[in-house]
Order: C-alpha cells, then sequence, then structure tokens
C-alpha cells in the first residue's frame, strides 16, 4: 500500500517451502546418483569375482609391492582445510533467510559504496537470485558441499586439481558477483574487516592445488606462499597507516570511527551472549583507544609482513604470532561471522590463517614426489622407488636458487616419474593382455573415484538449476505471493465508472465490454509502490503475448491532489506506458473519483508532514462482460524486479484464465 | 631473495596501495543537495521577508532516507512561532526546496525520490496555508534558491533528470502549467566569459520582475550571475571582487529579500570550503555591496544558510537584509551572522543541539532545530549570551510510508 511501507518478509514462507523442496528433490536426486554409481562399483566388483573364481585366482588380487608416494603434508592440508570450509559454507547456505534475504541483506550492501560497475555486476547476479531465490539457494549449497566433498574425496591426480580449479573458479564468481570484489574498490577498505574477502583466499588455495602436485616437492612453493602473504600483509599496513581514513580516530564527530562503529553493528547482530560482550567490549575500547589500537595493528602488520617475506628463522615466531592475532581478529572484529542468518562463510581469518600455516608447512615439509605421471595412469599402480617423506629444515635459502627439478642441500631429492605398471603386472599373478578392461580396474582405488564422481554429480546438480536460473528471465510466483496472498476468485459485476484518459477521452468501463479490464488504482506523485505496480502492469502486457489485443489496462486516479491529465502524462513517461496501445489512465474531478473510489472499497487518503497519499494496491480483472473475476493484492513487497517480475506471471496467469475460461 | 623478487615485491606493494587508495579517494558519496563541484551544498535553508518567513528543515530519522521527510515551516510577521506548513499529497524524501518572491508568495518543489523522477510543486500566495499543485517538467535540482517566484507568481525553476543531464532553467505562469526556457539563456550559458562548463544551479527574481540565474563553473573558474537584460539579452551580474578570485567560488544563495531598498542577496563560498562571504544588490542585479568573509574552520562546514531580516544589527537601507550562516562539525554548531556590507560579522552563542537552519528575525535570530518527529525553536536576541527555547512542535511524520 503506498504510505504505508512494504511488507517484505525476508523469510517468506512460501519461498523457504520452495526452497526445502528444491533441497529435498534436489537431495533425492543425488541419492539416486551415488546409489547408482555404488550398485555399478559393487557390481564391477561381483563380476571381477566371479572372473578370478572362474580363473582359479584369488580375490582380491594379492597386494602388489608397490608404494603410493603420500600427499605432500602442505597440499594435503589446504585440500582437506578448504574442502571442510566449503562444506560449512554450504551448510550456512542452508539458513531459511537465505533464499530471501541473500540479495538484500549480502549482495547488495556489500557493492553499496563500489563504482558503478562493481555494482552493475552484483546486481546482476543479485537480479538472478531475487526472481529464482527458492532454486538459487538450493543450488548454491549443492555446489559448495560438492566442491568440498571433491576435494576431501579426490587426494590426487587430475580429480583432485580439477576439485582446486572448481575451488576457485567458483570461489571468483562468489567474490565477484557475491563479494563485490571483497570491497577493494569500495572505500574504507581494511584486513581487520575482512578485506580483500574470504572467498579470494578459497581462490588462491583453489589455485595452488590446481596446479601439478610436484610444485609442493621444492619449499621454494611455501616461500612464495608466504612471501606473498608478507606482501599482502605489508600493504595492508600501509593502507591501515593512510592518513584520512579514519583508521586512527576511536571516535569521529563525537561518533564511533570506522572500526568501532562496525564493532559495534557486529555485536548487535543475535549471537550468544558473552560473545555479544567480548565485542561490544573491544568496540568501547577502540572508540576510547583508537589511536593505539591502529598503531598496534600497524606494526603488527608490517612487523609480520617483513618477517614472513625474509623468512627463514623469523618464519616459525612469525606464524605463531599470526595465529594468534588472526585468531583474536576473526573473534573480536569479525566476529566469527556466522551470525545474523544471512552469514555466507566464515569470514577472511581462518582461511587467511591456513593458507600462511600451508606456506610454512611446505617450506619446511616440502612432498616427495612429482606424480604427474598418476593423472594419466587411471587403474594403474604406481611403484615409487623413493622413502614416503624426507623431513627438511628450514633454512634461509640460497641467494639464486636452481630449478625445481635440481637437488639442493636440505631439500627433497626430485624423483624421476615413476613408471606406471599395470596391477597385475605388479603383482605378477596374470599377464594383462588377455584381461578385459573392466578386469583390469583397480576397484579398491576406484571406490575412491566414485566417491568423487558421486560429490561432482553434487556439484553439477547444484549447477545446471543455477544456469538454468540465470538465462530464465522469469520470475518465482512464490516471490509476489509471499507478501501479497493467492488471488481471490469472485464474480459480482463491476462498479460502474466514466473519466477522461490521458488524452481527453471519455472512458467508461461499459466502453470497454468485450475485453478483459485489468483495474488498479494509481498515484501519479507516488514513489513507491505505484511505479512499481504500473511496471508489474506492464511485464503482465508482455506476457500476455498474443492475448494482451484482448485485455485492456485501466489505472483510476488515486489522488486528491495531483490528479491533473499532466500528472497522468508525466507518469505514462516515466513508467514507460505512453507507448502501450492498450492502457489508459483515468482521472477526474474528485468529487467524481471518490464514488469510484468507494464502489471499488478503496480509501484515497491524504497524509501530512510530506507523506504520499495513502490507498490500497489492489488490482482487479474485470471480464469481457462486466463481471468482476479476480481481485489481486498487489503490494509490491520490495518493489524489486523480481517482486514485480512474480507479480506480472500470477497476474499474467490470472488474466488469462479469465480470457480463456 | 633475489633483486628480480626483490622489485616485483615492491611494484605489487605500491601497485596494491596506490589501487586501494585510489579506490578509496574515488568513490566518496556526497550528500543531499550536493553540487558536482567543490563541497556540499547544504539543503536546508531559511528566508525571511518583511512579512513572514519559510524554512526547510529535515527530520524523522534522517540515517534512513526512506524514513526521512523534508518539512517546511512558515512564521507570520509578528508571530513568535514557526508553523508547519508542508505541501500535501506527495512524498517529501528526496528533499524540499522553498521559492519566495518579493510578495511573500511561496513555491514549493519536491525532489523526486525512490522510483519518481519529476518534482511536484505546489504554489502558495497565503504562506502555505493554502497549495495548488503542478508539475515541473523534470527533476528539481538539489540546491536551495533552484526555485523562486516573482512578484507577480511567475515561477523559475532549474531543473534536471535522475540521470545527471545538464540542468536547465525553466519558467511558468503562476499556473505552474506550461513551463518554457528563457529567451536567450541557454546561448548566454555559452558564451558565459570566465566560466567553463557553466551550469545554472539558482533562480531569484528581483522586485522589479528580473530574473536572476547563479552559476556554477567547473575548471577552477569563479561562478557568477547571469541578469536578465529583456528580450533574449542577459549579462553577467556577480559582483566584483567577490571571494579571492580564482577561489573558484560557489553560490550558496541567491535569493530575494524583498525590502524596499535591497531585493537580491547573494551568498557563496569559496571552492576550498573555508570562507563564506555575502553580497547585496539594491537595483535588480546590476551593482553589489559585498561584505567580508568569514572563514570556516578545519572539518566543520556550512550546514545551512539563513537570509533575510532585521535582528542582527546593522545600519541604514542594508539593515534588513541579515545572513545568518549555520556551520556544523558534528554535533556541534556555530551561528555566524552579518547584518550589511560594511558589517563584521558577529558569532552567535553555540547554536542548540540539532539546530538544522537559523535566520534572523527582527529582534535576533531564530533556530530550527529538530530531533526525530520534534521541531524546537529557540531564539537569540540581539546582546544576549544565551538561546532561549520557544515553541515546540510534534510533526506528525509519516514513517514506514515511503518503503
Amino acid at each position: 500500500m503506498p504510505g504505508m511501507g512494504g511488507s517484505s518478509d525476508s523469510g517468506g514462507s512460501l519461498v523457504v517451502q520452495a526452497f526445502h523442496h528444491a533441497l529435498v528433490t534436489q537431495g533425492a536426486l543425488i541419492l539416486v546418483v551415488v546409489a547408482i554409481l555404488f550398485v555399478g562399483w559393487n557390481h564391477l566388483r561381483s563380476l571381477q569375482y566371479r572372473r578370478a573364481v572362474a580363473r582359479g585366482e584369488t580375490y582380491p588380487p594379492a597386494e602388489p609391492a608397490r608404494r603410493q608416494v603420500p600427499e605432500a603434508p602442505a597440499r594435503r592440508l589446504l585440500r582437506i582445510a578448504f574442502g571442510v570450509l566449503w562444506i560449512i559454507d554450504g551448510l550456512l547456505q542452508l539458513q531459511p533467510g537465505m533464499p530471501l534475504g541473500l540479495p538484500s541483506a549480502v549482495l547488495q550492501p556489500s557493492a553499496a559504496t563500489s563504482p558503478t560497475w562493481v555494482q552493475h555486476l552484483v546486481g546482476s547476479g543479485a537480479d538472478i537470485w531475487a526472481r529464482h531465490p527458492a532454486t538459487a539457494a538450493a543450488s548454491v549449497v549443492w555446489i559448495q558441499l560438492g566442491i568440498g566433498a571433491l576435494l576431501l574425496l579426490a587426494p590426487r591426480g587430475l580429480a583432485s586439481r580439477g576439485a582446486g580449479a572448481l575451488s576457485a573458479g567458483w570461489g571468483l564468481v562468489v567474490w565477484s558477483i557475491g563479494g563485490a570484489f571483497g570491497g577493494i574498490f569500495a572505500p574504507g577498505l581494511t584486513v581487520l574487516f575482512g578485506a580483500p574477502g574470504a572467498v579470494v583466499f578459497y581462490v588462491i588455495a583453489g589455485i595452488l592445488l590446481a596446479f601439478p602436485e610436484r610444485i609442493w616437492t621444492s619449499p621454494r612453493t611455501g616461500r612464495r606462499i608466504t612471501g606473498g602473504l608478507g606482501v599482502f600483509l605489508l600493504a595492508m599496513a600501509v593502507l591501515q597507516a593512510w592518513p584520512g581514513r579514519g583508521s586512527w580516530q576511536g571516535t569521529i564527530d563525537g561518533k564511533p570511527g570506522p572500526l568501532a562503529s562496525m564493532v559495534a553493528s557486529m555485536a548487535e547482530v543475535p549471537q550468544p551472549h558473552p560473545l555479544s560482550s567480548l565485542v561490544a567490549s573491544f568496540g568501547a575500547f577502540d572508540q576510547s583507544h583508537g589511536w593505539g589500537v591502529n598503531l598496534f595493528v600497524v606494526v603488527a602488520l608490517a612487523t609480520l609482513g617483513a618477517c614472513f617475506v625474509v623468512g627463514g628463522r623469523w618464519l616459525r615466531p612469525a606464524l605463531i604470532v599470526f595465529a594468534v592475532l588472526a585468531i583474536a581478529d576473526w573473534i573480536l572484529i569479525e566476529d566469527v561471522g556466522v551470525w545474523g542468518g544471512t552469514a555466507t562463510d566464515l569470514n577472511s581469518m581462518l582461511p587467511l590463517l591456513l593458507l600462511a600455516v600451508a606456506g610454512y608447512v611446505a617450506t619446511v615439509r616440502p612432498g616427495v614426489v612429482a606424480d604427474e605421471v598418476a593423472d594419466d595412469t587411471e587403474g594403474m599402480a604406481v611403484v615409487a622407488a623413493q622413502p614416503e617423506s624426507i623431513d627438511v629444515v628450514a633454512n634461509e635459502p640460497p641467494a639464486n636458487e636452481p630449478p625445481a627439478n635440481e637437488p639442493v642441500a636440505n631439500e627433497p631429492v626430485t624423483i624421476e616419474p615413476d613408471v606406471p605398471v599395470p596391477v597385475a603386472a605388479a603383482s605378477g599373478v596374470t599377464p594383462p593382455t588377455d584381461r578385459s578392461w573392466w578386469e583390469r580396474i583397480d576397484t579398491s582405488s576406484a571406490g575412491r573415484a566414485v566417491a568423487a564422481v558421486g560429490a561432482l554429480a553434487v556439484l553439477l546438480i547444484g549447477v545446471a538449476p543455477m544456469a538454468a536460473a540465470a538465462v530464465d528471465r522469469s520470475a518465482d510466483p512464490a516471490i509476489a505471493e509471499s507478501s501479497t496472498g493467492p488471488p481471490s476468485v469472485v464474480s459480482s459485476p463491476a462498479p460502474a465508472f466514466s473519466l477522461v484518459d490521458q488524452a481527453g477521452h471519455v472512458v467508461s468501463l461499459s466502453s470497454l465490454q468485450g475485453q478483459v479490464v485489468v483495474l488498479a488504482f494509481l498515484d501519479p506523485v507516488c514513489t513507491t509502490d505505484c511505479p512499481v505496480i504500473a511496471q508489474e502492469l506492464r511485464v503482465a502486457d508482455e506476457l500476455l503475448g498474443p492475448d494482451a489485443g484482448d485485455v485492456r489496462f485501466v489505472a483510476i486516479m488515486a489522488s486528491r491532489l495531483y490528479n491533473s491529465r499532466e500528472a497522468m502524462v508525466a507518469f505514462d513517461q516515466q513508467e514507460g506506458l505512453d507507448s502501450l496501445p492498450n492502457w489508459s489512465f483515468l482521472t477526474g474531478p474528485v468529487n467524481q473519483l471518490a464514488p469510484v473510489w468507494k464502489d471499488y472499497g478503496m480509501e484515497v487518503l491524504t497524509a501530512p508532514a510530506g507523506g504520499m497519499s495513502l490507498h490500497s494496491d489492489t488490482v482487479f480483472v474485470i471480464d469481457a462482460h462486466g463481471t468482476l473475476r479476480r481481485v489481486l493484492n498487489a503490494d509490491a513487497g520490495d518493489g524489486g524486479h523480481a517482486s514485480q517480475v512474480s507479480f506480472a506471471e500470477i497476474l499474467a496467469q490470472q488474466v488469462k484464465q479469465v480470457l480463456h475460461p | 631473495m633475489a633483486i628480480g623478487a626483490t622489485t616485483v615485491v615492491v611494484a605489487v606493494v605500491v601497485f596494491i596501495i596506490v589501487a586501494l587508495v585510489g579506490a578509496d579517494s574515488g568513490s566518496t558519496g556526497t550528500e543531499a543537495g550536493s553540487s558536482s563541484t567543490g563541497p556540499a551544498v547544504p539543503l536546508a535553508a531559511a528566508s525571511a521577508w518583511p512579512t513572514g518567513a519559510v524554512a526547510t528543515v529535515a527530520m524523522g530519522d534522517l540515517a534512513d532516507p526512506a524514513n526521512t521527510f523534508w518539512e517546511l515551516f512558515v512564521r507570520t510577521q509578528g508571530s513568535t512561532q514557526w508553523s508547519l506548513a508542508t505541501p500535501l499529497g506527495t512524498a517529501s524524501n528526496g528533499g524540499l526546496v522553498a521559492g519566495v518572491g518579493p510578495s511573500g508568495s511561496v513555491t514549493a518543489g519536491v525532489l523526486p525520490s525512490a522510483f519518481l523522477t519529476f518534482s511536484p510543486v505546489a504554489s502558495s500566495r497565503d504562506l502555505g496555508a493554502t497549495w495548488a499543485p503542478g508539475l515541473l517538467p523534470g527533476a528539481l535540482l538539489s540546491a536551495p534558491d533552484a526555485l523562486a517566484t516573482s512578484s507577480t507568481g511567475t515561477v523559475a525553476a532549474v531543473v534536471t533528470n535522475k540521470k545527471g543531464a545538464a540542468p536547465k532553467v525553466v519558467v511558468a505562469g503562476p499556473d505552474l502549467a506550461s513551463w518554457n526556457e528563457p529567451a536567450g539563456l541557454h546561448a548566454a550559458l555559452a558564451a558565459a566569459s570566465n566560466c567553463s562548463g557553466a551550469k545554472p544551479t539558482r533562480v531569484s527574481f528581483a522586485a522589479s520582475g528580473t530574473l536572476l540565474v547563479g552559476l556554477e563553473c567547473s575548471g577552477g573558474s569563479d561562478g557568477g550571475v547571469l541578469v536578465a537584460q529583456g528580450g533574449t539579452t542577459w549579462r553577467r551580474g556577480e559582483p566584483q571582487g567577490i571571494a579571492a578570485p580564482g577561489t573558484n567560488f560557489q553560490p550558496l544563495r541567491l535569493t530575494t529579500v524583498a525590502t524596499a531598498v535591497v531585493d537580491v542577496a547573494l551568498v557563496v563560498r569559496n571552492g576550498l570550503g573555508t570562507g563564506v562571504q555575502a553580497s547585496w544588490s539594491s537595483d535588480g542585479g546590476s551593482t553589489w555591496s559585498s561584505g567580508p568573509i568569514v572563514a570556516i574552520p578545519t572539518g566543520w562546514k556550512v550546514a545551512s544558510v539563513g537570509v533575510g531580516g532585521t535582528g542582527v544589527g546593522g545600519t541604514g537601507n542594508v539593515r534588513a537584509t541579515a545572513v545568518v550562516v549555520l556551520l556544523s562539525h558534528g554535533a556541534q554548531r556555530r551561528i555566524n551572522a552579518i547584518a550589511a556590507p560594511t558589517s563584521s560579522w558577529i558569532t552567535l552563542p553555540p547554536g542548540p543541539s540539532g539546530t538544522a537552519t537559523a535566520v534572523a528575525t527582527d529582534s535576533g535570530v531564530d533556530a530550527l532545530a529538530v530531533s526525530g518527529g520534534r521541531e524546537t525553536t529557540w531564539s537569540w536576541t540581539s546582546g544576549s549570551d544565551r538561546w532561549m527555547v520557544g515553541s515546540t512542535e510534534r510533526v506528525p511524520i509519516q514513517f514506514g510510508s515511503s518503503g
């Protein structure tokens, strides 16, 4: 109702129901896929068993004399940790506030202070989400669970590197569209709040995992990670020290400074009381000691940055201090990141810390084999000739490092690519040439591959509906019904009217007989609902297609003051209605309008003190014989494009039902 | 580290810092009523003339644009009380500009907000008791004195659109029905000397009905005034020697004061935002007399400018044309006033909390302080060292009505 505010409900029950329905449906589909994979795998094992028995062999075959070289510790850490983080993020997407709340509570605010091009980019993503909230929310759940599962279940080979690439790719999507690039183009950027965005660290981790596994055999990889972290911290120190950004002030003009106000707002989010008290206390401390807090932050960032860049013996103490400070920031400033109902991740400090730890581990305990060959040896065992791991002492690296493949003191000896041999040959049981392809599959390792394929299926089950939603320009009717309720089906004579249209012609209801009339009441100087309703009518007209020729869209003036023909013309131009051949906006003196308002149950009130005219947002559908058939609440909800299109979908459906009973 | 790696690290650090700081400085928002050049121009304003006064202020929840409502208050001659007179029938969230005429007629224009793209206007000849509605052919520019009314009821306005098109001046009769651009103004703007990219931002009518147009210029050049000469002729009419040359001064107010001898006042701020100066004209903008500059302390900003009234001293013909400048710094308020070109600025006692605008009365200065939906009038009497609380009005703010 104009003048009465919207009725947007971020927890709109219909949309949440649709979200849950999508989750259940897609979850069932995933179960089916996993079951099929399991049955197939089990069937394969049965076939192999029968064939082995028929040949008089044992099954499973004797374990070949082989040694699978273990995954590099740092890579394993990154893979498992970020796999778990993606799963946590996926589970956070299950929150019921996500379908309707994410665009307005997360996407748009994240871009609000960014440049226009960022706002447009984020807006395009928010629009897709807003038009298909249930589908999009469920898709993101499965995509993130799928990536997490794939990272956890595919430790080696192409599948594992692919999981890293998928993690990086999806992370880029989330970082750019979901997080407005972590706010790097917006003012007030600070690492303390999470800049440059948690997901950018997921992207970095994903890229590292996507590289060939041999990069982990050299401590140079670890040094590059810790060195890059050092550069990042140094840059953040300079930014934090930059004057004029408010970083040095606990209060500005008597109000809390940027850090104190952010922390205070975090403390107000519903959460366990001890945590909110702790966060609020820190906010108060910063408000009174803003300069000192920032000095500490700048010094800490700069020192840690320098230590990470220099490396060597400074690395371990720097990592320990960084871990303490990162966890402190995560608790006291980022407030753990999961509260509020629309939190999407654990914020930046944990993934940043994980990268730092991985860099340290890669430096002091690199892997021992370049396992590139394994990528191309599905069903093959890898015979490794080297010890499983070699402990490395973290020393200052030489000024001119040799290439990665050259042995260096205190570094692992690089191993020549392992020679793949078929399992059977390795076990010395039977030559492989008389075996079918399916007999040569090592089902013990294939089990993990099957699980990875299952994880990939989970991911695809998320991606497919998201892709479909992106190209579907319609909107889910549940969005509008969440705020407007279902249309009312009625059957009574429509009250007559005779008024003047925007061209000065007299238009009466009887003159419109033979056409279905969609009737609304609009105020031409209304700033909120009426322009939205006008767009809903315009979109419904488009959705009607050829049927639009049998429909007349009519609005009756709903203002006691701005009821001139000029006002209607200005409104029509503003809303692009002046080019619609089946559009009429009708007005007249208040003494002619008032009986029409009354007959249709409309109350048009003039509010004081800068308030707009008050009237209800009802739309009527009148059939070709002048009988009232449908009454719809057109309250625009949040007024967004999604709710407009959603209502237009409902209206067009109802008009078609009246046209073709 | 190897030298090459060090160079890369330094380059990356420099790049990150430059990029981030650049982003920081390039995305600063502007407040309501901002201008394209210099610091933001406040929309809150007040004007007084011999038979009354009007003031426009923002009320409600100022942190929420949808619950910020601009209100118009009026005070009749002889009264000490301001009363609510906001025009009805349209939402005022975007802002409100009051154009006053020498005869005391008032036109109020509403800045578009939310999905509205054009400006409703309403004119009143009885100081807001009744309003006649109309529409502008576009969006009213967000600046005080973007709207003016002549003694015959002719209305001038500076309009633009929501996409930031170049503003233009339009004029209509008292019925607000048919708007036209003044003849020759477009060419005069294009030919304006020492004012590259001249944009009209203020309009005012002298007592004679002469239309004056305040200009802002780009490229660091000073603003100015164009004065209609009849037919299609316009001439530059800004005061000589106002502000420091080359400081890219910016008009804050250009408004009629409608006394017997002084009819137009121009208040400008230099481009650095460090000083405010006022000029008065008694002959429709042909000649001007400028007063001294009042400095704006670092960290303070102009919150409102009130023009008109007699109560801050001064002698002779210019006594009835005070200029009152309200400065703000967080919650602090400072009020400076000047009565005439030959006077000095006087500093009033610190303004009451929440003061949104101030204007001279017959005996001193009135400050309108707002808090949520409550407006409180504070009065300062010439020579006093304190503000005395006057009337209080509870405004029925329509919270939640605009989304």
